[in-house]
């Protein structure tokens, strides 16, 4: 990578005369971008940060704590029924 | 402690027991009808989207499991200073269950966590210092089956449970003070108005019954106890005590 690989743009024409020490190199600028994308797929989230769906988690979730609340309540009930 | 021996023999007050069911059967309605609300209403959280709905099992959870905890510890203090064999009773209940509550908040969170953080399970500090509140208090619950000496069994869980209690504030404060990729404290103050009443409701639910499970839980605790008074070469356990039963 050399900086006079670098796109130049119109409105910055004076940019040639820069010396190449100034401008940033083009693989660290591209670094953070590359990270948050693999972080997006990873994550199955869109790329503004907003959850699309989530039903198949929400629905385990409560299923979960009905059958634990249920078979913990019905234990104790029996034990409780058996001494009475 | 000897002379407590005694308040085991008595019969249990049929009003507490039937109080407590009555609490167990209201906590699963309040919290039957207020589940059935958020999983109907519009409810979808503006950036959780529906993943949002798992707050309003998840934080009464976590919450009544805590309180239950704090009762505990409570009954522990009480053991020690009165030496009353009913705080044990009441204790050995709390214990199990603030356990019971503790393990379905770990799953909870878990599966939450999987879409909102990308995984099922981080070394976070409130995550991990959950799970070790889960470990310790279940850890008190295997050693009283392993201590068959009614009295050393009694003090030896009360200091143990004043000593896990040490972690429980910290589960609560340390989003605060250690940083945390969970969210701070929910409360019915930092949500939506249109979340905080299903919020309530749900924490009341959870509330009665776990108050109406203690309350059940305890009267078989002290049942057991006079059994084991009875017969004090048995082993406390339950298996061992519906033999002696049938």
């Amino acid at each position: 990578m050399t900086p006079s690989k670098q796109p130049i743009t119109n409105e910055d024409a004076s940019s040639q005369e820069v010396p190449s020490q100034e401008a940033p190199p083009q693989e660290e600028v591209a670094q953070p971008e590359t990270v948050l994308s693999e972080v997006t797929e990873a994550t199955e989230q869109p790329q503004d940060g907003i959850i699309e769906g989530g039903w198949e988690y929400v629905v385990p979730t409560y299923a979960l704590s009905w059958i634990v609340l249920v078979a913990y309540s019905w234990s104790v009930l029996t034990k409780f029924k058996r001494g009475s | 402690m000897t002379q407590e021996s005694s308040s085991a023999n008595q019969p249990v007050s049929k009003p507490v027991g039937r109080t407590s069911l009555y609490l167990v059967i209201l906590g699963f309605v309040m919290i039957g009808l207020t589940h059935a609300w958020v999983l109907t209403a519009d409810l979808k959280e503006a950036s959780m989207g529906e993943t949002g709905r798992i707050l309003y099992v998840h934080v009464p959870t976590a919450w009544i499991s805590m309180l239950i905890y704090v009762w505990a510890f409570w009954c522990a203090c009480a053991v020690l200073w009165t030496g009353k064999r009913k705080w044990d009773h009441k204790q050995e209940a709390c214990l199990e269950v603030g356990l019971v509550l503790n393990i379905m908040l770990l799953f909870q969170g878990s599966i939450w966590a999987k879409p909102t953080w990308g995984t099922y399970w981080t070394w976070d500090p409130r995550l991990t210092s959950s799970a070790v509140m889960a470990i310790s208090f279940a850890g008190i619950l295997i050693m009283r089956r392993m201590i068959h000496s009614p009295d050393k069994r009694i003090r030896t869980s009360a200091v143990a449970t004043i000593v896990a209690f040490i972690n429980v504030p910290f589960v609560y404060f340390c989003v605060q003070l250690l940083p945390s990729i969970h969210q701070m404290q929910s409360s019915p103050e930092t949500v939506d108005t249109q979340m905080a009443w299903p919020l309530r409701a749900a924490a009341f639910g959870f509330l009665f019954l776990g108050i109406g499970l203690v309350g059940l839980r305890a009267i078989v605790a002290q049942r057991r106890m006079s059994a084991e008074d009875k017969a004090p070469d048995l082993p406390p356990e339950p298996a061992a005590l519906a033999m002696e039963d049938a």
